[in-house]
């Protein structure tokens, strides 16, 4: 899901339900992929980065 | 020593998050993009996870699920900076921008905890009002990360 901004309104559009063959074909292909991001996001190890759970919004001041 | 929080939100007060970020906003179109992402997230159809550096919210990004191809997916439903920090390095956090910090999250994370339970296969992006420049920045921050081009609309994928 994303949004679209088109003529003034919001629509939430969906990730496309059909494929063309060649897309599909590259979905696949891609899907045996492997991928290690370790080296391409190694910084976020060293940012210390502190995580809140919140089920209410009520930090903002 | 500079502090990065990440808030985790599945219900926003709604006009208490729009008025912290509104001199923040550029535009009509980001605000009706940020208001219709906030009324989802209260709806149970999105999570966002905003950025803090000492306390001041500078950045959100808005995920959930879909599926392309049948393959399960997380979908970035918008990706917001505020106005002062778009496009800028951050010196203190080995000069990376916001942007890249919350994606980098999403990422390292956030998905491969998804991953222990379910499969996932893709993390999706799509560059609002096809918006070129956008798609590249999204291209260049995420070296394997591809476009897919179906029905007029492109959207950017990344495997994970």
């Amino acid at each position: 899901m994303a949004y679209k901004w088109e003529n003034g309104k919001i629509k939430r559009i969906s990730l496309p339900k059909k494929l063309s063959k060649k897309n599909q074909k590259l979905l696949e292909k891609m899907a045996e992929m492997e991928v290690n991001y370790d080296e391409s996001f190694s910084f976020l190890k060293k940012l210390n980065i502190k995580v809140y759970d919140a089920t209410e919004y009520n930090k903002i001041k | 020593m500079m502090q990065l929080n990440i808030i985790k939100l599945n219900k926003i007060d709604k006009v208490t998050f729009l008025n912290y970020f509104k001199n923040e906003i550029q535009n009509n179109r980001e605000y009706d993009l940020i208001k219709k992402l906030v009324n989802d997230c209260n709806k149970g159809k999105n999570t966002i996870y905003i950025l803090e550096i000492n306390n001041k919210k500078v950045a959100f990004i808005g995920v959930s699920f879909d599926r392309i191809n049948d393959y399960p997916s997380v979908s970035v439903e918008y990706l917001f900076v505020i106005k002062s920090l778009r496009g800028k390095k951050l010196k203190n956090f080995y000069n990376k921008k916001s942007s890249e910090i919350l994606l980098g999250y999403v990422i390292k994370e956030i998905i491969p905890k998804i991953k222990e339970y379910i499969a996932i296969k893709y993390l999706t992006l799509y560059p609002d009002m096809q918006n070129q420049k956008l798609a590249n920045y999204y291209l260049s921050l995420l070296p394997s990360a591809f476009k897919l081009k179906e029905n007029k609309e492109t959207w950017i994928l990344l495997k994970v």
